[in-house]
């Protein structure tokens, strides 16, 4: 008798002992999953696809179907473990429909900002939020192209980021210029109220942060457009595909919640959406930032405002108001201007004034200001 | 040498047994028939495999499920070098929606025999289906609600054991 032949015997003797017992009458399926824990997973048994891992894989997916029978991607994801199994994987890869497509893009993001972000942003912070008023103690960031929204706590000393999200857009992307568009608008907003799902159509899913689309730049720019809010997920779904929205940014219910509840949003606390994020180690930030309040202050003296915005900034001067410097500096996502500031102005009265400032870089590389409002 | 496996021909065709107990399945008279089985079982002085899986498969073919799973079960206990059992009971389950567990059975029967083609073409055939439901449910995952559990009807059936080759 062979080695081979003996751990063969070995194997089927085994076996047969486990069926003996019963062991193919248990419940095979895991414990119930941690809510929190669905992306980790969906991410865990990608993974083990990728090693060709699938008796792991499926137990992990089954756990996930389980606990989120919704979770199409978990189903598409089983789908492809059992092609594997059955040798028709090739079928069900090639396999294109609209919906399937979305699916996989929604995979693809989440596990691409998994590699990047464990990587490669490890203590980083996007090029955009230079400065962020120290009213301002947390801020949101969109990431359009890694489908993801950041919360990001200003402690004083710098961001850091608390929690992230992957989120749907609009269906025809970003860059919202019309109403009716199925755009997501870029630049930077301010949350403006919260309405609990209870109060609205079940698409909005488990409630609503309303943003201020259009902000004063668009109105210049005569961005038309209304309703872009945050909010969660419609019934059936757990997430919608990357592009689904009709310019809102959606959240799946569980991390719409997490968000709301586990952070203290305020009216008026920003949302940089941002096209084309770059990130940068924090000292970059700080270095630019210092280089950044020496040029606008400069130029801030020798730059006319537009005629536009003259009577707002004349109301002010009247008053004898004194510059009290400028309390944030964020660059500014898309098109329209390149960078917005706000300026505290303490008139001799004691009023407090905000000044948000656009500026953009002319051809001799100067900041100019663009628009200037109250 | 027999060796015809999986027909779509239910009726058992039989080596070793004894022409009175084949005529007995063949007119459906089942409970002579196991009768019939288990005297020869307690008297047989040979290998009793192939009776033992005749009678398995005769509780099957008259409505004794659960009789026809625990015969085939201690078949596996009794013989876990002999692929056949595995495969029938795994296509019990299959008829249960209990997919997991027949899975397993076939994956087991490999193990004893590598070359026996039914068991892959039925693993394949629970696997396959198994890929476009789960297709199915991430296009529509409402539609799973009704029935968390459907039954495969398609496995194939081992109805007459290879001859052990010792």
């Amino acid at each position: 008798m062979t080695l081979r032949s003996i751990s063969k015997q070995a194997v089927i003797t085994f076996l047969s002992v486990l069926t003996g017992l019963g062991f193919l009458h248990l419940n095979v399926r895991a414990s119930p999953l941690d809510p929190e824990k669905y992306e980790q997973a969906l991410l865990t048994a990608t993974r083990l696809i990728s090693t060709g891992a699938w008796e792991n894989a499926l137990s992990t997916l089954n756990a996930l179907t389980d606990e989120f029978p919704q979770s199409r991607v978990s189903h598409l994801l089983k789908a492809d473990v059992f092609a594997a199994l059955a040798g028709t994987g090739e079928k069900i890869s090639k396999l294109k429909s609209l919906e399937i497509e979305s699916l996989r893009q929604q995979i693809k993001l989440r596990w691409r900002n998994h590699q990047e972000f464990s990587d490669k942003n490890q203590g980083l912070v996007p090029d955009k939020l230079i400065k962020v008023s120290a009213q301002q103690s947390l801020i949101l960031y969109v990431d359009l192209p890694a489908a993801r929204l950041y919360i990001f706590r200003n402690n004083g000393q710098g961001l850091v980021s608390e929690a992230d999200y992957y989120v749907t857009i609009g269906k025809k992307g970003f860059g919202k210029e019309r109403e009716g568009d199925l755009k997501t608008p870029v630049g930077i907003y301010s949350i403006s109220g919260y309405k609990p799902g209870s109060t609205l159509h079940e698409r909005y899913g488990h409630g609503a942060l309303t943003l201020d689309y259009p902000n004063p730049l668009d109105q210049q720019l005569e961005r038309t457009g209304y309703g872009i809010w945050i909010h969660g997920t419609e019934p059936g779904w757990i997430n919608r595909g990357p592009f689904a929205s009709d310019g809102c940014i959606t959240l799946s219910n569980n991390d719409f919640k997490d968000l709301v509840t586990r952070f203290d949003l305020q009216s008026g606390t920003r949302v940089v959406i941002d096209d084309q994020p770059i990130w940068k180690p924090f000292k970059w930030i700080e270095a630019t930032g210092d280089s950044l309040v020496s040029e606008l202050s400069f130029n801030h003296q020798i730059t006319a405002s537009p005629a536009k915005e003259e009577s707002v900034a004349n109301s002010v001067h009247d008053e004898k108001s004194v510059d009290h410097g400028l309390t944030e500096i964020l660059l500014y996502p898309g098109s329209g201007a390149e960078l917005v500031t706000q300026r505290l102005l303490l008139s001799d009265m004691q009023r407090k004034t905000t000044i948000t400032e656009y500026w953009t870089r002319n051809d001799d590389d100067i900041w100019k200001l663009t628009h200037r409002m109250e | 040498m027999i060796v015809i496996i999986g027909l779509s021909v239910r009726t058992p065709a039989l080596a070793d047994i004894n022409h009175s107990i084949k005529s007995l399945i063949e007119t459906g008279n089942y409970l002579e028939a196991i009768n019939a089985l288990n005297g020869e079982i307690a008297s047989s002085p040979n290998d009793k495999f192939e009776l033992y899986f005749v009678r398995a498969r005769v509780y099957d073919l008259s409505d004794q499920p659960e009789k026809a799973k625990t015969a085939y079960q201690s078949l596996i206990t009794r013989y876990p070098g002999r692929p056949e059992a595995y495969n029938n009971l795994a296509r019990l389950y299959s008829l249960e929606g209990k997919l997991d567990q027949a899975t397993a059975l076939l994956r087991a029967g490999i193990y004893t025999q590598v070359s026996y083609r039914i068991l892959f073409d039925n693993l394949t055939e629970i696997y396959t289906e198994q890929a476009a439901r789960a297709l199915q449910s991430a296009l529509s995952p409402s539609t799973l609600d009704a029935s968390p559990v459907l039954p495969i009807s398609t496995l194939r059936e081992i109805i007459s054991p290879r001859i052990n080759q010792k």
